[in-house]
C-alpha cells in the first residue's frame, strides 16, 4: 500500500493508546503523520505532539473546531490511510447505538480506514478477509504490503457458507448426492480464492484459513476468538457494516481499487 | 347447482348422516393424534381434514373458510420475525449475558433462565424459546457438573407458564384470541397479571423441589474454570440484523397493543411486519423460511377443516347446549372448565382441544344467559398451564425432551411428572383461583 500520509483523526480528546499504534504505522511505513484534532484541549495536543516528536516521525498538527470541516479536510488531503478511534461498546449496547466512527465510515469512499478500538495500543496480529465475490487483487496486495511493512503476524481467511448451500441442496438432492455436490462447491470456492491470492501476490505461495459459516458472523467471531488485533476487509464487501459492528476488535476497511 | 358428494352418491348425504360422519371424523382424527406412537399428528390432522372434503362433509370453499386466517397469519408472521432474530444471534447474546450474570451459581442459573424463558415465551412461540434455551442450558449445566434434566424441566415449565400471559405466547391463546375475538390488550389486562403471580409461585415451587432434591448445590467453584466455561460459549451474531429484527419486533408489539384501534387483526400486523423485515434485512427468504414450523402450520390447517366439518354439521351447537346444562354460571364455570381444560391438555395436545372448546364457547355465547368471557380466560389458563402436567402435554415439552435425549440426557416420563405435576397443580389452582377472585370480588 503506497501510503504517503496517515491521518489520525481525534475528536474532543486524544486516545493515547491509539496514538502509539498510529506512530508505529507511520514509522514502519515511513510516512508523514497528520494529527487532525477537532476540539481537543491544548494540554492533550501538547502531550500528543511531544510523544510524536520523541519518535522522530515527520508530522503535522492540524486543528479544526468543527467536525464537518475536519471531514472536508480529509477529503481534500486524500490520505492513503485514515485512523480513527472506535468506541468500545458491548454487542447489546451496539443494537441500540451506532458509534460516531461507524457513521463516519459512510462519509468516505475509496479511502483506507482503520477503526482502532479504544484500548488498542499495538497491532501484533492481523486477519485479512478474502471475500470470494468482492475482494480485488488490489485489496489483497495492498493489505499484504501493509502487514509485511508492519512486520506483524497475519493470516488470510475466507469463509464458505456451507450450511446455507447444504440446506438448499438437500431440498433437491438425496443427502449423499447433496454432500458430494457440496464438496465440489467447496473445492471450487477454495480454488477461486487461491487463484485470487496467487494473482494478487504475483505467485507468492501463501496459506489461507478456510472457515465454514456465514462470513459476516463467522469471520468476526474467529477474529475475536483467536484474539487478532486487527481485521482487514475490503471496501466493497457485502454487509460491510455487519463486519464492523460484529467484530469487537479493530477493523480496517481497505479500498478495492487504486485511488484517484 | 347442488354440490354432489361421495356420501350423497351412496345415500348418506342427508344432514343427520353428515352430523354423525363429522363426529366420526373428529373422533378418528383425535384418536390418531392421541396415539402418537403409531401416527404422526400432522398427517393425521391433514388426513382428517382432507377426508372431510373428500367425503363432502364440507365443500372445498367451506374448508377454506373454516381455516382461521388470523391464527395462520399470526403464526407465520411471528415465526418469520423470530427466525430473523435467531439468525441474528440475539438469543446467543442473551444467554451469554445470563451466564455472566449467574457466575456458575445454580440458584442464579435456574432463576435467570426460567425468568428469561418465561418473558421470551410471553412474546415468542414456546417451541422457539425452548429450542433456543435448552441447548445452552445443557451446555452450561453439564460444564458446571450439574444434572441438566431438572434444569431443563424447570425451563420448560417456565416456558409454558410464560406463554400463557399474552395473545401471542402460546398457540391455544392465538386460537382463543382469534375465535373469541379478544385483542392483545384483553390478554394483557385479564391474563397477564394472573400469570405473573402464578409464575412467581410456580418458580418458588420448582426451586423448592430442586433444593430438596439437592440439585442446587454448586459443583464448580474455581474462578478460572468458570471463566473458561464462559469463554467457551460460541457467540456468533450480526448486530445490524439484530437491530433491524428488534426494531420490527418492537413495532409489531406496539401495533398489537393498538390493533383494535387500527381495526387490524393481529395476524395481519404480524404478517405485514414479517414481510417488511424480510425486505429490509435482505436475508435470503429460503434461510428464514427454514425455521418456520411448517409442520405445525399444516397441523393447524388440517384441524381447522376437521373442526369446520363439525361446525358445519351443527355439532358444536348441540355441544354448547350440553355444556350450558352443566355450566349454569360463569363463576363455577371457571373452575369446571379451567380444571377440565388443564387435565385434558396435560394428557393430550392442547391445540386441538382448545380449537374444539373454542367453537363450543362460541355457540354457548349465542345461547347462554350469562357472560361467557370468564370461561374463555379459564380455557386459556387451563389449556396453557395444563400443558405442564406431563411430558406430552405441550409441544414445547416434546421438543425439549427430544433435544435433551439427543444430547445424552433423556427425560423419563415419570421424571417429568415428578416435577411437572406438583407445579401444574399449584399453578392451575392459583391461576383459576385468581381468575375466580377477579370476577367474584372485583366483578370484572
Amino acid at each position: 500500500m503506497p501510503v504517503n500520509t496517515v491521518i489520525f483523526l481525534q475528536r474532543e480528546k486524544v486516545n493515547f493508546n491509539n496514538l502509539k499504534v498510529v506512530k508505529e504505522i507511520a514509522k514502519k511505513l515511513d510516512k508523514k503523520l497528520v494529527l487532525l484534532f477537532v476540539d481537543v484541549p491544548e494540554e492533550e495536543k501538547e502531550k500528543a505532539k511531544k510523544q510524536v516528536e520523541e519518535e522522530n516521525i515527520s508530522y503535522e498538527l492540524k486543528n479544526q473546531l468543527d467536525f464537518g470541516e475536519a471531514k472536508e479536510e480529509i477529503k481534500a488531503e486524500k490520505p492513503d490511510l485514515l485512523v480513527v478511534t472506535q468506541e468500545k461498546i458491548s454487542p447489546l449496547e451496539h443494537i441500540f447505538r451506532i458509534t460516531s466512527t461507524e457513521k463516519l465510515v459512510k462519509d468516505f469512499e475509496n479511502l483506507d480506514i482503520i477503526l482502532l478500538q479504544e484500548d488498542a495500543d499495538s497491532i501484533n496480529s492481523v486477519l485479512i478477509n478474502v471475500d470470494k465475490e468482492t475482494a480485488t487483487e488490489y485489496f489483497i496486495s495492498s493489505a499484504y504490503l501493509f502487514v509485511k511493512k508492519l512486520g506483524v503476524k497475519f493470516d488470510f481467511v475466507t469463509s464458505f457458507y456451507e450450511s446455507f448451500y447444504e440446506n438448499r441442496l438437500k431440498k433437491t438432492h438425496p443427502d449423499e448426492e447433496a454432500k458430494q455436490i457440496l464438496v465440489g462447491m467447496l473445492e471450487e470456492y477454495v480454488e477461486t480464492v487461491k487463484t485470487k491470492l496467487a494473482k494478487a501476490l504475483k505467485g507468492e505461495k501463501i496459506e489461507f484459513l478456510i472457515l465454514k459459516g456465514d462470513p459476516k458472523k463467522e469471520i468476526p467471531y474467529y477474529a475475536r476468538k483467536k484474539k487478532y488485533d486487527l481485521l482487514l476487509i475490503n471496501e466493497n464487501i457485502e454487509d460491510k457494516e455487519s463486519y464492523i459492528e460484529n467484530s469487537e476488535i479493530s477493523v480496517g476497511i481497505f479500498k478495492d481499487k487504486e485511488g484517484e | 347447482m347442488e354440490h354432489q358428494t361421495i356420501l350423497g352418491m351412496i345415500g348418506l348425504g342427508a344432514k343427520e348422516h353428515l352430523y354423525w360422519i363429522s363426529i366420526l371424523l373428529f373422533v378418528g382424527t383425535y384418536t390418531m393424534i392421541i396415539l402418537e406412537k403409531f401416527f404422526h399428528r400432522v398427517p393425521a390432522a391433514l388426513l382428517g381434514g382432507t377426508l372431510a372434503i373428500f367425503l363432502g362433509v364440507v365443500t372445498p370453499e367451506g374448508a377454506w373458510e373454516a381455516i382461521d386466517h388470523n391464527t395462520m397469519f399470526l403464526l407465520i408472521g411471528m415465526m418469520v420475525i423470530v427466525s430473523v432474530l435467531i439468525e441474528s444471534g440475539f438469543f446467543s447474546i442473551l444467554s451469554y449475558v445470563a451466564l455472566r450474570f449467574t457466575k456458575g451459581d445454580p440458584f442464579k442459573i435456574i432463576l435467570t433462565f426460567t425468568m428469561l424463558t418465561a418473558v421470551l415465551s410471553a412474546f415468542l412461540d414456546n417451541v422457539t424459546t425452548v429450542l433456543f434455551m435448552i441447548p445452552i442450558l445443557i451446555s452450561i449445566t453439564s460444564k458446571l457438573k450439574l444434572k441438566p434434566v431438572p434444569y431443563i424441566i424447570a425451563t420448560v415449565l417456565a416456558s409454558n407458564i410464560g406463554g400463557t400471559a399474552t395473545l401471542i405466547g402460546d398457540p391455544p391463546n392465538i386460537i382463543i384470541g382469534s375465535l373469541g375475538g379478544f385483542t392483545f390488550m384483553d390478554f394483557i389486562v385479564n391474563i397477564a397479571p394472573i400469570v405473573v403471580i402464578t409464575h412467581i409461585i410456580g418458580t418458588a415451587v420448582f426451586i423448592g423441589m430442586m433444593k430438596m432434591q439437592g440439585h442446587l448445590e454448586t459443583k464448580v467453584t474455581d474462578e478460572k474454570k468458570l471463566q473458561e466455561i464462559m469463554e467457551g460459549q460460541k457467540i456468533e451474531y450480526d448486530v445490524v440484523l439484530m437491530r433491524k429484527g428488534l426494531i420490527v419486533f418492537g413495532i409489531t408489539i406496539i401495533l398489537f397493543f393498538l390493533h383494535h384501534v387500527l381495526h387490524l387483526e393481529a395476524g395481519t400486523i404480524a404478517l405485514f411486519m414479517a414481510s417488511v423485515l424480510m425486505l429490509w434485512s435482505r436475508e435470503n427468504p429460503e434461510k428464514i423460511f427454514e425455521r418456520v414450523e411448517w409442520t405445525t402450520l399444516m397441523f393447524f390447517l388440517g384441524l381447522f377443516v376437521v373442526i369446520g366439518g363439525l361446525e358445519h354439521s351443527g355439532v358444536f351447537e348441540d355441544a354448547a347446549h350440553m355444556v350450558a346444562g352443566v355450566i349454569t354460571d360463569p363463576i363455577s364455570g371457571i373452575l369446571i372448565l379451567g380444571g377440565l381444560s388443564a387435565f385434558i391438555s396435560g394428557i393430550v395436545d392442547n391445540i386441538p382441544f382448545t380449537m374444539a372448546m373454542s367453537y363450543v364457547l362460541i355457540d354457548l355465547g349465542k345461547t347462554a344467559s350469562f357472560n361467557v368471557e370468564p370461561l374463555w380466560w379459564a380455557l386459556a389458563l387451563g389449556a396453557c398451564l395444563g400443558g405442564n402436567l406431563t411430558i406430552i402435554g405441550a409441544s414445547a415439552n416434546v421438543v425439549a425432551a427430544g433435544l435433551a435425549e439427543r444430547e445424552g440426557y433423556p427425560i423419563k416420563f415419570f421424571d417429568f411428572i415428578k416435577q411437572g405435576t406438583p407445579v401444574t397443580v399449584v399453578t392451575v389452582i392459583v391461576a383459576l383461583g385468581l381468575l375466580w377472585l377477579k370476577y367474584t370480588v372485583f366483578g370484572v
